[in-house]
């Protein structure tokens, strides 16, 4: 029996993803009255206080002007569950036996249960969704950590003319449906990873894959090679699932 | 006697400022700077900074000691980091050019150009450093140079606060200068700056930051290779 265990939020986490490149990057020279000792220690503390929250709040505002991609369509993503998600996505997932969904609090009585928190980000330029999903699978009776892995999937470049239609129209129904294949990837991963069917090592070099129409850069070591798609192990553990291109397939998945 | 210090101190000031040399602004690469018919090329690369954290915003000397002290465990890591795919930088430039059809040749007497000799010049786009004399060391009529000048991370610091965090970076420029004239044929400035992917905070093998470097490295490759690989 395979339990994927519902998080405790009721929401689908989603945010656009942001650019800290450079934030952060000019300091400015201290200048305050300081006569005496008491004064000094005071300035050195106020400055202190004054850029710590300056540097804060700028990444804020980064991360801020970044979820605004999503802002006109925060009504229709209000709207999708975890529940839905999950149900939609478990039935997805390969592995073998019976599968269910379990609530939060609940505690499977046999198999193995699977801890997941996704979060979805969306591209600026709308053309790709990116999950990064913390997973946890246990054994039923197993009090220990189980066996934890960190899952990102990179979707393949999106090819539509007009993405925002494409993502959203008919109550975000294509969107759905990606974040379910993105996740059902995840677990699946997660459970190919606990079973020792991954690679334990391999040669780290930098590759280089499409998130939207930006070309990013990863040190990893490579597991799997497919024409358009490359399974890595980052520089933190993660595995990572990334689209590469392919002069033999369509872009889109 | 106020007067005679205000004239000794203005006299200072505009001694200093004939002293600043105003950075070299980018030079589109020449029709012929390529074309074989005006000459060889020799290939150097002659300086690849060693990655290290750079700090250097802090100012005074006690903030660059406060900060050299917080910033040991990152520093103890960039000691550590390689860059063997910049190495090969030179003789991937020396390939794609010959692809095209360029008199290339890879070259290792070009010593680190920063220490070369005053070209005395008003003219723009002509080096404020004298390359003539590697005209018979590198049997060549131009030299095509990348230096990486900077290499590692850099944190931005207002006295003894960090202002940010720390960031990947790579600064560098690549250029075509002449060896007859001393003139730039190409000038092409490398600034980078890439933040950690999440949390940098990850000692001691900062992987959100080693990351970074790694993405500095290929932009840099790019910028490099791209407009000189160009058909």
């Amino acid at each position: 029996m395979l339990t994927l265990r519902l998080p405790a939020e009721e929401k689908v986490a989603f945010r656009g993803i942001a650019n800290f490149d450079g934030a952060g990057s000019t300091g400015s020279p201290m200048l305050y009255p300081a006569p005496n000792l008491v004064g000094a220690l005071a300035a050195l503390v106020t400055h202190g206080v004054i850029v710590d929250a300056t540097a804060r709040a700028q990444r804020e505002k980064l991360q801020a002007q970044a979820d605004r991609v999503l802002e006109p369509y925060r009504q229709v993503l209000d709207g999708f569950t975890y529940r839905e998600l999950m149900q939609q996505a478990l039935e997805r997932v390969v592995a073998p036996g019976p599968k269910r969904l379990a609530e939060f609090a609940s505690q499977p009585a046999q198999g193995l249960v699977i801890e997941s928190a996704p979060v979805f980000a969306m591209t600026q330029d709308l053309r790709a969704v990116v999950l990064d999903d913390p997973i946890v699978v246990r054994r039923t009776g197993d009090d220990g950590k189980g066996f934890p892995v960190v899952v990102r999937i990179v979707a393949a470049p999106l090819a539509a003319s007009d993405p925002s239609s494409y993502w959203f129209d008919d109550n975000a129904r294509a969107l759905k449906r990606q974040t379910e294949k993105l996740l059902a990837d995840a677990v699946s991963l997660a459970l190919a990873a606990m079973s020792g069917q991954l690679p334990a090592r391999a040669p780290q070099r930098t590759v280089r894959y499409r998130q939207g129409d930006e070309e990013r850069f990863e040190r990893a070591q490579v597991l799997s090679e497919r024409c358009d798609r490359l399974l890595l192990r980052n520089l933190r553990g993660w595995l990572m699932s990334v689209p590469v291109a392919c002069e033999s397939s369509p872009a889109k998945e | 006697m106020r007067y005679v210090r205000a004239a000794l101190a203005a006299v200072c000031l505009a001694a200093l400022a004939g002293c600043v040399t105003p950075p070299q602004t980018p030079v589109a690469l020449a029709k012929d700077a390529l074309d074989p018919a005006s000459g060889s090329l020799a290939v150097a690369m002659p300086y690849i900074a060693k990655p290290a954290v750079d700090f250097s915003s802090a100012g005074c000397l006690l903030c660059l000691m406060a900060a050299s002290a917080a910033n040991s465990e990152l520093s103890k890591h960039a000691d550590k980091l390689t860059y063997e795919d910049l190495s090969k930088l030179r003789n991937e430039l020396v390939a794609a050019l010959r692809k095209k059809g360029v008199n290339a040749t890879p070259t290792d007497n070009v010593v680190d150009v920063r220490g070369l000799p005053a070209y005395k010049t008003e003219a723009a786009n002509v080096a404020r450093q004298d390359f003539t004399g590697f005209r018979s060391k590198v049997q060549a009529d131009k030299l095509l140079v990348v230096s990486i000048t900077s290499l590692g991370f850099v944190r931005a610091y207002s006295a003894y606060f960090p202002v940010g965090a720390p960031q990947a970076t790579l600064k560098g420029a690549v250029f075509i200068v002449n060896l007859k004239n001393n003139s730039y044929e190409y000038y092409q400035p490398l600034s980078f700056l890439k933040a950690s992917d999440g949390a940098w905070d990850e000692p001691p093998a900062f992987p959100g930051l080693t990351n970074a470097y790694y993405q500095v490295i290929e932009l840099g490759r790019d910028a490099i290779l791209k407009p000189l690989a160009r058909p």
